[in-house]
């Protein structure tokens, strides 16, 4: 009797903690953050409808953070883009990309002083274009050189083309002009 | 708000570079009134520079402004510009001797190699072929093609592209002495001075343009303007016309074009080792245009007679850079013997040159545009 008495309260000591446990989980919120390119920023916990303390924000060559935002919209501008550059068969640039993504009206940027935190959730960078240029890759680069021998011949070749084509022109035409001349002078 | 919070930026992040590029600014100001290199385009450049790296310059915007419609939008500035070079050039001393545009086009021999070279340092090809075509020698040239490449070191290309063509005097003569024996110097050329009829002269521009816009359409517009402006010159009857292209035209548009180009000399775009490069890069391209230039004139000289020689000094002449080239070929000419007059030789040439590096700014635009 007593070893099943031990039993029961061990398992309901048990399952008290499990459910303890359980609640505190679901007091709790993860916040991710995806920052489109950028440096990373650790995940969040906080307890639920508490407020989030901002994470330092991250950084990307070429632009300015703009923000943390809910995306709530459905990019039209930026799927329009999309589909126009796909039909003309052109890659839009990061820039453009980036440009397009930040004034999707739609999109609910993040308030760290006002909102606070419900559930799991990922919040996601925008970034806004500066003139600041990512430095050029520095590498000897064997293949290119060979490439552009390539062209360096057609070019060379291209321009002779045509220098002898003007050249043969203009001689025609001063061979035409001599001959009035000439024939002129006969007159006379 | 604070009076000295935009004194203040100076201090800050990257604040220094701004100091940097004023500096730069002063020193293109020294040289273009100081040593009076191409004072017309380095001295608004040079202001430029310090305008456009102020702490939150309220210049900036207008300069852009002015950046987008007479650069990147269909490169109306230089475009204008070549009416009035057009304008400015006489073709006689080539039309009477078709065959000296061999030089032109053998003096393009710098910008293929530079694209090579530039390729072999890692450039983008886009970026590479903007490069190359500082060895045009030709302002208009070299940014139109850059803005039409795309490139992202427009203001790069252009310092050194006219920095260059100023300091033709100094980098020519060294490479010519090397490339040439006191004897071929001394080759005395005959000047026939034959007439060219009015036709030639009003046919040339039109056929020209014909012949370029067929073989390289990307850059008809660069030799249409030209020669229409030449047109304007040669046809007998616009005469107050071609004086305003010449003058006014072309004055108007080099003040815009130098304050112009300095909107892409911020210092984020401008102060990096690609610069350098570029600017090396740059120097590689007129060696090897008076190389090139010079060695076709040699070839030639093995198959001449004697008395029919050419001074292999003219080939150099055929890098555009008018008439900077031929008054350097003419002086080294009359350095050896004073008694030999280049000089109408090597105007013919370089006038050609002028018509082929365009053809070649052709060229590359059809390769990679």
């Amino acid at each position: 009797m007593k070893k099943l008495l031990m039993i029961i309260s061990l398992v309901a000591v048990l399952s008290l903690m499990l459910s303890l446990a359980a609640f505190a989980q679901g007091n709790k919120a993860t916040v991710t953050f995806d920052s489109d390119g950028g440096s990373a920023v650790d995940p969040i916990t906080v307890d639920k409808n508490s407020k989030l303390t901002q994470p330092q924000a991250p950084t990307k060559l070429g632009f300015d953070f703009a923000g943390w935002y809910v995306l709530r919209g459905e990019d039209v501008e930026l799927q329009e883009a999309l589909k126009k550059a796909e039909k003309d068969g052109e890659q839009l640039s990061e820039k453009d990309l980036a440009a397009l993504k930040a004034v999707d009206e739609n999109d609910e940027e993040w308030s760290f002083v006002g909102y606070v935190v419900t559930e799991d959730m990922t919040l996601v960078a925008k970034w806004v274009p500066n003139d600041e240029m990512p430095p050029m890759e520095f590498k000897i680069n064997g293949g290119n050189f060979l490439i552009s021998l390539g062209y360096m011949g057609k070019g060379l070749i291209g321009i002779f083309v045509v220098t002898l084509v003007i050249i043969g022109v203009v001689a025609t035409l001063n061979w035409h002009g001599r001959s009035l001349e000439k024939r002129n002078q006969n007159k006379e | 708000m604070n009076l000295f919070e935009n004194v203040m930026l100076l201090f800050q992040d990257g604040g220094w570079k701004m100091i940097v590029m004023w500096i730069i600014g002063g020193l293109l100001i020294f040289l273009a009134i100081k040593k009076e290199m191409e004072p017309t385009l380095l001295l608004p450049m040079g202001f430029g520079a310090i305008l456009v790296n102020l702490p939150e310059s309220g210049a900036k915007e207008v300069i852009d402004h002015l950046f987008e419609i007479g650069i990147n939008s269909h490169e109306l500035f230089p475009l204008i510009l070549f009416i009035g070079i057009g304008a400015m050039i006489d073709f006689e001393p080539l039309l009477t001797n078709p065959k000296l545009m061999i030089f032109g086009a053998a003096a393009q021999f710098g910008i293929f190699f530079t694209l090579s070279m530039a390729s072999l340092f890692g450039f983008e090809t886009n970026d590479a072929a903007s490069i190359a075509i500082i060895g045009a020698a030709d302002g208009p040239t070299s940014i139109f093609v850059a803005n039409m490449l795309n490139s992202k070191y427009t203001a790069a290309i252009m310092v050194a592209a006219y920095s260059y063509m100023a300091l033709v005097p100094l980098v020519q003569p060294p490479i010519i002495k090397l490339c040439t024996t006191k004897k071929e110097r001394r080759i005395k050329m005959q000047y026939t001075g034959k007439k060219v009829s009015k036709l030639t002269k009003i046919l040339f521009p039109i056929i020209v343009t014909v012949i370029v816009g067929l073989v390289a359409p990307d850059a008809v517009a660069l030799i249409g303007f030209l020669m229409f402006g030449n047109l304007i010159r040669e046809c007998g009857v616009l005469n107050s016309l071609s004086e305003t292209a010449q003058k006014v035209l072309a004055n108007l548009i080099t003040i815009f074009l130098g304050i112009t180009i300095a909107s892409k000399m911020t210092a984020n775009e401008f102060l990096r080792f690609e610069t350098i490069l570029i600017m090396a890069l740059g120097l590689i391209a007129f060696v090897f245009d008076t190389f090139g230039g010079i060695m076709i004139a040699k070839l030639m000289n093995l198959f001449l007679p004697k008395d029919k020689k050419i001074n292999p000094m003219i080939g150099a002449a055929g890098i555009s850079a008018f008439p900077m080239s031929a008054r350097v070929v003419h002086k080294l000419g009359l350095e050896e013997d004073n008694s030999n007059f280049l000089l109408m030789h090597s105007i013919g040439v370089n006038v050609s040159g002028q018509i082929a590096s365009v053809i070649a700014g052709g060229l590359i635009l059809s390769f990679f545009a």
